[in-house]
């Protein structure tokens, strides 16, 4: 008999067109919009070539600074320096005109000067390049005036000691946009809360005609709801993994997990979702209306909370506020994905797991507590 | 006048979603302001001056001196914080580098005879210029002490000569453009006016179509329809009303923003870029309310249509018009599309604002989204007109 209910609650959801619609359509706009806006932008964010103009030095001298610095690369090997040996007198343009990053003006090798029309990383790259060259000017300088520490200077010059080690950060994947879509996948598995919110207004009597007639059937109340319930999470869910297909399939997104746990944090997430709507459906107090609100409440502040529209958000409220994060649907279901990313399968990760299914039991028993059948006075 | 006190009075029912977006403005304003840590400099070139963390298991000379360096030309953190909250930092860019100066990395520096070097230790997120800035940076430096400590000063001297070569303001100029407004250049840093005015259309989008928007389109409900057809009001004189209320609404969601703004934005509050950008503010709620003319005529349940513009339109005008994400960043085709929104105009005008730019110069970004807005409108009344006849 309860599958019978469970294949009628599975057809009704699909009739209700407007829901589904709602659901698909979301992630397909948003995910859309977030794959135009941050694919691109940590590329943008690295190392690149930066073009340095070098201008007033002899033929030797440009000749010895250009070949330093094409000399330097970077982490990849690439040149980190392209050179350029302006003709025209008229070099500023260049540097307005955004074709180099600066001018060094390289008249006098024991101070070099440097132009710049901007205050970036690539004008703060090469003022510490040219801070190199006027050390090594002071210290020509220095063994030129004491050549007992000549020596010393020179050979301090060419063997530079190594006192710093680079450590790359860790994370499978460091894009930090990547939490977007994250946000993105956390704020459709809350949204499935108004499949939730529509299991106890269809069996309420004294809110729909569906209600009063489920009310007059010999079905266990509570055991009608829980199957409504995982009708509405399997159409839900169903609604979620085509975000997650676009996501992965179309976009390409590197998530930074593995599939089947991007798959399983989903299905977790849209089961909460699900019975959050569910719980607050059960207050009979309040309006239908009031009910939709304080999910849309849920799902945008709840979204902002968690990073969906500002990706440091999510780090603001866990330094200021952290008990917020932990209470907070989108945002524990955004730290699934991102501590399998930074952390990979570890205490963090099992520790948001653990929350969302415990609140998904606890909230689940909560509406199944208010339910059950009630006597009217009139409908 | 009766419609526009019916409209106030049907409003009253949508003032939840109205205070909770009104709420979520003022929290991200908040946030926003609390993220806004970054100086602005008009005067000339000064190096970047990064977020880094920083533990000093050493405490020796060597390092306390390397300590102070970092100090004064970076903002260093070096409160107690766990490995993962590190690593979450460093993630988010909060961090740009966390930095270790391990035990006996001083005696090690100081000894010329070391053959196992101590190594300081970095952690940067390589994909990133700035972490690599940054390490070039600390290994000129301790390259350059290293240098003049071992050619014979001593370390307070070596340390404050390998400062002098690495002083930015002795060799770096900062070249300022003509241009025919005088002579302006791009300001370093953003001013906190335009990180906290950047992103209000968002919310005012929200509150506008989550809250505003229902309340008119339950005027378009046939019952409705049918009586004020019935009664002698005049089709105009209704749309007229609908329009003015939604309009006062509006407004005064644009005011409450501008009121926080002004005690928010410090000394930057009426200054003529400050009321620009409350113009432009004001001129982008103009627009939106118009827009909402247009997607009332959508023929599609209240409640439905406004969830759906409230938050997937509004979050992707944001996204798209650089109201999230600065301008720079966007990729060309992002741009290209962004041409047809008016939030991308409104992040224009205040990204020139933020520049040193005038009125004159804003003034074409204004006129933009005001015709957005117009467009819809005309679309939105021509539908209106067009729907009245089929039915």
């Amino acid at each position: 008999m309860y599958f019978r209910v469970f294949i009628y609650r599975l057809k009704k959801n699909i009739h209700d067109r407007e829901l589904i619609l709602w659901s698909l359509l979301f992630p397909i706009l948003l995910g859309t919009f977030f794959y135009a806006t941050f694919s691109s932008i940590y590329g943008q964010m690295g190392v690149q070539t930066y073009r340095v103009a070098l201008v007033n030095g002899s033929e030797e001298t440009t000749q010895f600074v250009k070949t330093t610095l094409e000399g330097i690369r970077t982490e990849e090997g690439a040149p980190m320096f392209e050179v350029v040996i302006p003709e025209n007198a008229d070099e500023q343009k260049l540097l307005f005109e955004d074709e180099v990053a600066g001018i060094m003006d390289i008249a006098n090798m024991g101070d070099i000067q440097l132009r710049i029309a901007k205050d970036e990383v690539a004008q703060n790259v090469l003022s510490h390049v040219v801070g190199v060259f006027r050390r090594n000017a002071v210290l020509t300088q220095r063994a030129m005036q004491d050549p007992q520490a000549a020596e010393t200077i020179t050979k301090l010059m060419t063997e530079e000691p190594e006192l710093l080690r680079q450590i790359n950060a860790a994370g499978e994947n460091k894009d930090p946009y990547v939490s977007y879509m994250y946000a993105l996948l956390a704020m459709i598995c809350v949204m499935a809360s108004n499949g939730g919110l529509q299991v106890p207004i269809d069996s309420q009597a004294n809110i729909t005609q569906q209600g009063a007639r489920v009310s007059l059937t010999p079905v266990n109340h509570r055991m009608y709801e829980l199957v409504s319930l995982g009708a509405a999470s399997l159409i839900q869910i169903v609604c979620t993994l085509v975000g997650v297909a676009l996501i992965r399939l179309v976009f390409h997104a590197n998530m930074g997990c593995s599939d089947a746990m991007l798959i399983l944090v989903s299905i977790l997430g849209t089961l909460l979702g699900c019975s959050l709507g569910f719980a607050l459906g059960h207050v009979s107090s309040i309006r239908k209306n009031t009910k939709e609100a304080i999910l849309l409440l849920f799902v945008t502040v709840g979204g902002f909370l968690s990073g969906l529209m500002a990706h440091q958000v999510k780090l603001l409220v866990e330094k200021s506020f952290p008990l917020l994060n932990r209470i907070n649907p989108s945002a524990i279901i955004h730290d699934a994905f991102f501590s399998l990313n930074v952390f990979g399968m570890g205490e963090r990760f099992y520790r948001s797991l653990i929350t969302m299914v415990v609140m998904t039991v606890v909230l689940t028993a909560i509406g199944l507590c208010m339910s059950g059948r009630r006597s009217y006075a009139s409908i | 006048m009766q419609v526009f006190k019916a409209f106030f009075k049907v409003q009253k029912r949508y003032m939840i979603p109205a205070i909770m977006f009104t709420l979520m403005g003022v929290l991200m304003l908040i946030m926003n302001y609390a993220m806004a840590h970054r100086s602005t400099s008009d005067n000339g070139f000064q190096s970047m001056s990064l977020p880094i963390y920083l533990t000093d298991e050493d405490q020796s000379e060597v390092s306390s001196l390397l300590a102070d360096y970092l100090r004064r030309t970076h903002k260093v953190d070096e409160a107690e914080c766990s490995d993962e909250m590190l690593t979450e930092r460093l993630y988010y860019q909060d961090l740009a580098a966390a930095i270790t100066i391990p035990k006996g990395f001083g005696q090690a520096f100081t000894d010329k005879n070391t053959g196992d070097r101590m190594e300081i230790q970095s952690v940067v997120d390589e994909g990133l210029a700035e972490g690599h800035m940054l390490n070039l940076q600390l290994k000129s430096f301790l390259n350059s002490m290293y240098a003049f400590y071992h050619s014979g000063m001593s370390l307070t001297e070596a340390e404050a000569q390998a400062e002098q070569t690495q002083a930015s303001d002795n060799y770096v100029s900062l070249v300022r453009e003509a241009t025919e407004e005088g002579t302006v250049n791009e300001r370093s840093g953003e001013s906190t006016s335009r990180l906290l005015f950047i992103f209000i259309p968002y919310v005012i989008m929200c509150s506008v179509f989550g809250s505003l928007l229902p309340a008119v389109m339950s005027f378009g409900e046939s019952e409705k329809k049918r009586r004020e057809n019935a009664s002698g009001f005049a089709v105009w004189k209704r749309s007229f009303a609908l329009a003015f209320g939604s309009l006062v609404f509006a407004l005064a969601f644009c005011l409450i923003y501008v009121v926080i703004l002004a005690f928010v934005c410090g000394s930057e509050t009426f200054s003529e870029m400050w009321w620009l950008m409350a113009l432009n503010l004001l001129i982008f709620t103009f627009s939106t309310v118009m827009m909402m003319a247009f997607l009332s005529v959508i023929p599609l349940k209240a409640s439905v249509l406004s969830s759906i513009v409230s938050t997937v339109v509004s979050l992707g005008f944001a996204f798209l018009g650089g109201l999230f994400v600065p301008m720079q960043y966007l990729g060309e085709g992002v741009k290209m599309i962004g041409r047809f929104l008016p939030t991308y105009w409104y992040a224009t005008a205040v990204e020139a604002l933020d520049k040193g730019k005038g009125f004159a110069s804003v003034l074409p970004y204004f006129g933009i989204e005001l015709l957005f807005g117009l467009a819809c409108l005309a679309i939105g009344l021509a539908l209106s007109k067009a729907s009245e006849r089929a039915g």
